[in-house]
């Protein structure tokens, strides 16, 4: 399997790298040749990210071989001499907008006299545009340019910065369609110029249009290699799913058995929505005590969706009805709020809680109306609510005094859930409510909205982990804006294969 | 500081040191520094613990100070309103010359001041609000857009009264800036009863939580559904309410309206207001504190002024120990979050 070292660019065999007590990487070997295409697929937390890190130097494995190029690689202080080896093109863009094309290819590396030249920076940026087949003008602002032509610059600087060996990091999870046919052209023009990719995607449809070769990684070990031209997506999927998800059913597991709902449960949200973001429309019956599960990665248009129910997003057209009553646009946060919708969203420090207040502060936010009495509010009612709440929730703390920033990140969380459950909402939208929290608190948290779900909670959830998707009735899968599948009781392997772009239907299994 | 340590410690050593740091909030860092600077005017001149002298600070601290509380919500709102000063000069003069003009053209307002009272308060409110929509609405940058109604009202008051001074003010209005009650300045008794009302208000109210939360993470305000465009309207109106009410306590205590009135002011507000510990940043800070740092400003330019500082360096001086007590704030962690 080893070819001549001289045709390998990264060989990496028995690599661990350890972060405190958890294991990223377990014993990873990827051997990527001089001018292939390369993919690397895993779900989150396979240890994709590590061995990106560790590709370009940003971390040293603890133990295990790592050649690249057929020696040991560079210290990972001499970041020039990593420049020159490896770049990454990551999700997110690292250009300077409001300086041109030229400007960012050379951004901090301008080669010249005291005074920049102009005319000689914008010929050598066009020289280099054009030996990579890039029609792009030198002179264009990057704001002005498409995120695919951003994602061709950053190439671009890549490449002229001497590296033969790009990393792109899910390069099409914000293309439209066009736009990544016109990556995959582009990728594949350069790879008959040399240079080698490492291609992250999400969606394995791409991967034989763009690579040679497959690994995937599953709890930081290579469990599948192959040729991406002879794998199916079959293979794969059980490969990134591995033995002990394939046949787990999702629903009804022992974790969460309820029995189905009486015929006259009433149908607490009904939506009919065209989003912008969305090709498919969005129909959904939501009645008490169920639910419902939105499945995609970014980019799918399940964020969009439910924003969109809780009054954070606005371009929609279409009816919400709530309890029977359809809402009236704007469809804004407070009336949503009034109208007893409860958002869990996806940032907590980013936009759930505010850092510089206190526990008790947070969870009553949303409700200090209910806290009101004669003008002001009635302090001993807010602290016995934030006691209670930090006894029901497990809230490590020292007091509800407490700033809530000094909090660990499950601990926040389960936070920000009694913020989001003390207006006592009739439907709950959750946004990855467990993503970044220690198994303990992630129990905790789903326990709490089994509990309320009891008590005629309806809940929406929307997550790409199969493990957080368990907890629904049904789930719709969303990829690219339309809707692929919308079922009860899919198994991890059927969830997965969905959410990368493959429905395997029942028949089929 | 405390606190991070205190989650290791046994459960009632945390209880202990907790309310220790509840206790000592940081604004309260200003108090030493305070302290030190009574003590320094005391020894230079036996007049500064004299009640003329104190009769003057106070008067001059009250009128800064209902200034700075209005200038403190809208930095807890995660603001910024420059033009308050304009405010602080405009209001009283449009009151006064609606009075005067009125009068003169036969409206018969000139027996009503409490019409005048009432413009005063409705031209304070109204700046507020426009300065809301531009800030809010139209999201034209607030350091931008207040410093171009700062020039704007300024240059109204100048248009208007082509740069006299308006005297001869109906006792009503003067009343509050230069009268006492039981030897204290009423325009005192004003700014503690704001300074009370408002601190029950951000602490015990929800608006005033409400305040706290969009300045910290408006982000997190909007998920909580807190009405972020109506509160932040609010407190711009309420600020400048609390600019025409200041201006009109110095009109009456100098018992005249000059086109100038308050110039400047809005500097030492601010520098008063993060003295006394509030963020610029938004979401952290309290009334009481910014009164805190607005005694000590007023207390500083006392004791220079008693302290024969040739008046032409007063200003440097004052900048300079700004400076300072800024620096000794920053030591003492009021300020964590500038």
């Amino acid at each position: 399997m080893l070819a001549s070292s001289s045709e390998q660019l990264v060989t990496i065999d028995g690599a661990v790298k350890r972060f405190g007590g958890t294991i990223a990487l377990n014993g990873l070997s990827i051997s990527i040749k001089r001018g292939e295409s390369h993919a690397l697929i895993g779900r989150n937390g396979a240890g994709k990210s590590t061995l990106v890190s560790i590709l370009t130097g940003l971390r040293a494995i603890d133990s295990g071989m790592f050649l690249l190029n057929g020696a040991a690689p560079p210290a990972l202080s001499d970041r020039n001499a990593w420049r020159e080896a490896v770049a990454c093109v990551y999700q997110h863009r690292t250009l300077v907008p409001d300086l041109t094309v030229a400007e960012n290819l050379y951004l901090g590396r301008y080669q010249g006299k005291q005074m920049i030249s102009w005319r000689g920076l914008n010929r050598q940026a066009a020289a280099a545009l054009e030996s990579w087949d890039i029609p792009i003008l030198p002179t264009t602002p990057v704001r002005d340019l498409g995120v695919g032509e951003a994602q061709m610059v950053e190439i671009a600087r890549a490449l002229s910065q001497g590296s033969r060996f790009v990393i792109l990091d899910e390069p099409t999870a914000q293309l439209i369609s066009s736009e990544i046919d016109h990556l995959i052209a582009r990728v594949n023009e350069l790879r008959g110029k040399g240079i080698t990719f490492l291609f992250i995607s999400h969606h394995l449809d791409e991967v034989p249009k763009v690579c040679d070769a497959v690994t995937v990684l599953r709890n930081g070990r290579d469990v599948l290699h192959g040729d991406a031209h002879k794998l199916t997506t079959a293979d794969i999927v059980s490969a990134m799913v591995g033995e002990e998800g394939a046949g787990k059913a999702l629903t009804a597991t022992e974790k969460v058995s309820r029995p189905s709902l009486a015929p006259a449960t009433p149908v607490v949200l009904k939506a009919n929505l065209q989003l912008d973001a969305c090709d498919d429309p969005l129909n959904l019956t939501l009645r008490a005590g169920e639910v419902v599960g939105f499945a995609g990665h970014s980019g799918s248009g399940t964020r969009q969706i439910a924003l969109a129910l809780a009054g954070h997003y606005s371009r929609w057209s279409g009816e919400i009805v709530l309890n029977g009553k359809s809402v009236s646009k704007p469809w804004k946060p407070p009336t949503a709020v009034k109208c007893g919708v409860a958002l869990l969203p996806e940032d907590r420090i980013k936009t759930g809680l505010v850092g510089g207040m206190s526990i008790e502060d947070n969870m009553t936010l949303p409700s200090l109306k209910a806290f009101t009495s004669r003008f002001l509010l009635n302090g001993k009612a807010r602290r016995k609510f934030a006691e209670e709440n930090r006894t029901n929730l497990g809230v490590v703390c020292h007091s509800v005094r407490q700033n809530v920033g000094e909090l660990s990140g499950g601990n926040q969380q389960k936070v920000l859930l009694g913020s989001a459950l003390s207006t006592n909402p009739s439907v709950l939208i959750l946004l990855h409510p467990t993503a970044g929290v220690d198994i303990a608190s992630k129990a905790t948290i789903l326990d709490i909205v089994e509990q309320r779900r009891r008590q005629g909670l309806a809940v929406i959830l929307v997550s790409d982990e199969p493990e957080e998707l368990a907890f629904c009735d049904r789930v719709q899968v969303w990829v690219r804006g339309k809707k692929v599948v919308e079922r009860a009781g899919m198994n991890e392997q059927e969830l997965v294969s969905a959410m990368e772009g493959f429905h395997i239907s029942a028949e089929e299994k | 500081m405390t606190h991070t340590h205190t989650t290791n410690a046994t459960p009632t050593s945390g209880q202990s040191r907790r309310l220790f740091s509840d206790f000592f909030q940081p604004e309260w860092a200003i108090l030493p520094v305070l302290v030190v600077v009574m003590i320094v005017g005391t020894l230079l001149n036996s007049a500064f613990l004299s009640y003329d002298n104190f009769y003057g600070v106070v008067q001059q601290a009250s009128e800064l100070g209902i200034l700075t509380m209005g200038l403190t919500l809208v930095l807890i709102a995660g603001k910024f309103d420059l033009s308050l000063e304009s405010t602080f000069g405009l209001a009283p003069m449009v009151g006064v010359y609606c009075l005067l003009e009125a009068g003169g053209s036969g409206l018969n307002l000139a027996n009503s001041p409490i019409l005048a009272l009432i413009v005063i308060f409705a031209v304070g409110a109204l700046i507020g609000a426009f300065n809301g929509v531009l800030v809010i609405f139209l999201r034209f940058n607030a350091f931008i857009a207040t410093l171009a109604s700062l020039i704007l009202l300024r240059g109204i008051s100048l248009g208007l009264t082509r740069g006299e001074t308006l005297s001869d003010l109906p006792v009503l209005l003067t009343f509050p800036g230069d009268s006492t009650f039981l030897g204290v300045p009423v325009s005192f008794l004003v700014a503690l009863a704001l300074l009370a009302v408002l601190t029950i208000f951000m602490s015990r109210h929800r608006i005033g939580r409400m305040l706290y939360a969009v300045g910290g993470n408006q982000q997190a305000a909007r998920v909580a559904g807190i009405p972020v465009e109506r509160v932040l309207m609010g407190v711009f109106i309420v600020a400048g309410m609390l600019a025409a009410l200041a201006g009109l306590l110095q009109a009456g205590r100098i018992a005249s309206i000059p086109s100038s009135l308050g110039q400047n002011l809005i500097f030492n507000a601010f520098a008063a207001a993060v003295l006394g510990g509030v963020s610029l940043n938004g979401g952290r800070g309290t009334i009481a504190g910014a009164c805190g740092g607005v005694l000590l400003l007023v207390l500083i330019q006392d004791v220079l002024v008693l302290s024969q500082v040739p008046a032409y360096w007063i200003n440097a001086t004052t900048g300079g120990i700004i400076l300072v007590a800024l620096y000794i704030s920053k030591l003492s962690g009021a300020d964590k979050a500038n």
